[in-house]
């Protein structure tokens, strides 16, 4: 059922008995599982079904410290969430990344990863994945010309991703709609909220729009799922009953902010061409790999984890930096930047390689030109000198923090600053990968390893690039422990000390692994969804 | 006097050297030219790289800074020529990288042995 909080009249109070706080891929992978229950589901979006620039503007806030993505344009504020424009790369963390390791401060998670393997299994399918699985003999045995690099996998092996860019927002609005619990209100973004006298439990929360409309929803149980930066303002601005905001008590919401570092960082030469389909982002084949750390080599050097892609060096020539290309206040106009950029430069290298194509002015349609680019990127994988792209966690840190401003968006709410910081362990991490991959390069005989200026001088674990690209990866902000001193939730992402607030979405990592986070926030997502019904179950 | 000619390709093509194998003189090591040159980086670097990485390794590695010096660790336990040499050093290169041996100079990671094949190719070009 969808109703738009704009055509309500002014103060209504809608009564549920779960209320999901954003309709992005957190939100809405709860509310599926949701469907049919004997439970009414009230799931609040900020937007409409259509991209809304004015809606956008709510999200709307400042930078500082290590330079980053407009705010405006790094998420989606829409139903559907940033789905509308993800890449749908997606993997599963690794059994070390919910370990304490004590090379990185304020590392382990309460779960392990076979405590989330079951809740992959179900992500699978919410994101349209296809086979949880992620064993590369098993996708080899399907599509045979998937090589790997002969390397040593008690230091390097290869990792894999699946890629579907599945659109939440256009798979899940007619299930969400037709379902009869399940009760959507677009245009409704939460403002505040409250709970009784001690805040042991919440109570209500207030909805507003751009209509000029304000509204209450009262339920049993709150999950907030707008997103890592959204959902440590909502915190943070529900400050009328404490001064800290709601579950801040130990100074935490907000705090240990991180990004996946998404850098150029080296090149690899190889004496002879090799097809790297396996590393293309193609697409074809099913499957995506990059050169990944084993668990004892990143034990043995006391680094973070990380992985490398690969970029045949004809197309990574062209690319310009995505931190510099995205920077426009529209996500769809950065967007289109990118995609220009990439076609560009994969064209460029095709000229060069190939010489120029006949037909190449002859007007396509954008579907044409994704599968053109697509084949091309596969083409061009055959080579024997590549860009390598570090993917790679950030060690938490306290410091890289999300805060309230002191300017106000249209409804009233303080706007965030985000101060993203990164720390020594995270330039040293990838420093020594390349150098690992370097050496296993040498030892199998299949060529050698340059990393970039910036990496060189062993000395500087401190200064970045211009081109330091994130992943548009929001993480941390209410990470995950069992000790409400050092964390926002709890093991099932319930509030610390709050009875019925839940928080859903990659801000509940305490930890941010390699892969992309996506996979693993709708994993855990759907963990608190079976949490929250196990709880109403038992009542 | 043996001599043996190679081809050495330097920042301005392709140059000819003739290097005494054996120099005369006491402690001077005897050894086949052919050592000079990286054959596991030629294909991959220039020759300008390959001679700016063989006068780093020479700034990091002061001790080794003569011929006789760097042509001693390379040679240490190997009296080969010819095939027979460039077999033993590419022998010494995977050992290299298996044991950790390597050099991180200007951005590459390479095996001591090759760093110091480098550096070797600068001095032989000075004083050719
Ligand atoms: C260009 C780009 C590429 C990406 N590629 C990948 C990728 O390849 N793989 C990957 O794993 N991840 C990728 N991501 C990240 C991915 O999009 C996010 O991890 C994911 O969408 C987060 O899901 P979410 O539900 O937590 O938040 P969102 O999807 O952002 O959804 C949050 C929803 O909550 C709503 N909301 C926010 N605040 C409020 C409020 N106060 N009241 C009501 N509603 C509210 C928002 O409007 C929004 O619809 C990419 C992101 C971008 C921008």
């Amino acid at each position: 059922m969808h109703i738009d909080a704009r055509k309500l009249p002014d103060n209504s109070v809608i009564d549920g008995d779960i209320c999901i706080v954003g309709a992005g891929a957190a939100g809405i992978s709860i509310a599926l599982d949701w469907i049919d229950s004997p439970h009414k589901v009230i799931l609040l979006e900020s937007g409409g079904f259509e991209y809304d620039h004015e809606v956008q503007k709510l999200i709307n806030g400042s930078t500082t410290g290590q330079k980053y993505f407009p705010l405006i344009s790094s998420r989606i504020a829409a139903f559907g969430g940033t789905t509308g424009h993800w890449a749908g790369m997606c993997s599963p963390m690794d059994n070390i990344d919910f370990m304490k390791r004590d090379w990185v401060p304020h590392s382990g998670w309460p779960i392990t990863r076979q405590d989330l393997d079951p809740y992959y299994e179900r992500a699978h399918e919410a994101l349209q994945l296809g086979a949880y699985n992620y064993d590369l003999a098993y996708w080899q045995e399907k599509t045979p010309d998937l090589a790997e690099f002969a390397l040593d996998k008690e230091v390097v092996y290869t990792k894999l991703w699946k890629i579907n860019g599945a659109r939440f927002g256009q798979l899940y609005k007619e299930s969400i709609e037709k379902a009869r619990n399940i009760h959507l209100y677009t245009y409704a973004t939460l403002t505040n909220i409250l709970g009784n006298e001690g805040l042991s439990e919440i109570k209500e929360v207030t909805i507003k729009n751009t209509a000029g409309k304000t509204h209450t929803v009262r339920a049993k149980h709150f999950i907030l799922a707008g997103g890592s930066i959204q959902n440590a303002r909502m915190l943070l601005a529900s400050n009328t009953q404490s001064e800290k905001g709601v579950g801040n008590d130990n100074d935490n919401v907000g705090r240990y902010f991180m990004e996946h570092l998404e850098i150029q960082s080296a090149e690899i030469w190889l004496y002879k061409p090799f097809r790297a389909k396996l590393y293309s982002y193609s697409g074809d084949g099913g499957v995506y790999g990059e050169l990944a750390i084993s668990e004892k080599a990143q034990r043995e050097h006391r680094i973070l984890n990380g992985t490398a892609g690969l970029v045949p060096l004809s197309l990574a020539k062209g690319q310009t930096p995505r931190i510099e290309l995205w920077q426009d206040d529209d996500p769809r106009k950065s967007m289109d930047r990118l995609i220009k950029n990439w076609t560009e430069a994969a064209l460029e290298a095709k000229a060069e390689l190939y010489g120029e194509d006949e037909d190449s002015t002859a007007p396509k349609t954008a579907e044409e030109e994704l599968m053109e680019l697509l084949a091309l990127f596969d083409k061009l994988s055959m080579t024997n000198s590549f860009e390598t792209q570090t993917r790679i966690e950030q060690s938490p840190n306290p410091d890289s923090r999300v805060t309230l401003g002191s300017e106000r968006d249209a409804l009233g709410m303080p706007r965030v600053n985000l101060h993203w910081k990164l720390s020594e362990i995270d330039k040293r991490s990838i420093r020594t990968i390349y150098q690992l991959i370097g050496e296993q390069m040498g030892l199998a005989g299949l060529g050698r390893v340059c990393l970039k200026e910036f990496l060189q001088d062993e000395n500087d674990n401190t200064t970045w690039p211009e081109g330091t690209n994130a992943g548009w990866h929001h993480m941390g902000t209410t990470r995950m422990s069992d000790d409400p001193k050092t964390g926002v939730v709890d093991a099932n992402c319930q509030v610390h000390g709050i009875s019925n607030l839940y928080v859903a979405g990659a801000g509940c990592f305490a930890t941010s692994a390699a892969p992309n986070p996506t996979l693993t926030l709708v994993a855990l997502s759907i963990r608190l969804s079976d949490h929250v019904k196990q709880k109403m179950n038992a009542i | 006097m043996d001599r043996r000619s190679f081809v050495l390709l330097s920042a301005t093509g392709a140059v000819a050297l003739t290097i005494p194998v054996a120099c005369s003189g006491f402690g001077t090591v005897r050894y086949d030219p052919i050592l000079n040159q990286p054959q596991s980086l030629t294909s991959l670097l220039t020759p300008d790289q390959i001679s700016s990485i063989g006068k780093k390794y020479r700034e990091k590695v002061p001790k080794e800074k003569t011929v006789n010096a760097i042509a001693r660790k390379l040679l240490d336990d190997i009296s080969a020529e010819g095939d027979a040499l460039i077999a033993a050093i590419d022998k010494k290169i995977k050992k290299d990288f298996e044991t950790g041996n390597t050099a991180f100079i200007e951005g590459w990671v390479l095996s001591v042995t090759e760093a110091r094949q480098c550096a070797l190719s600068t001095l032989a070009t000075q004083n050719a």
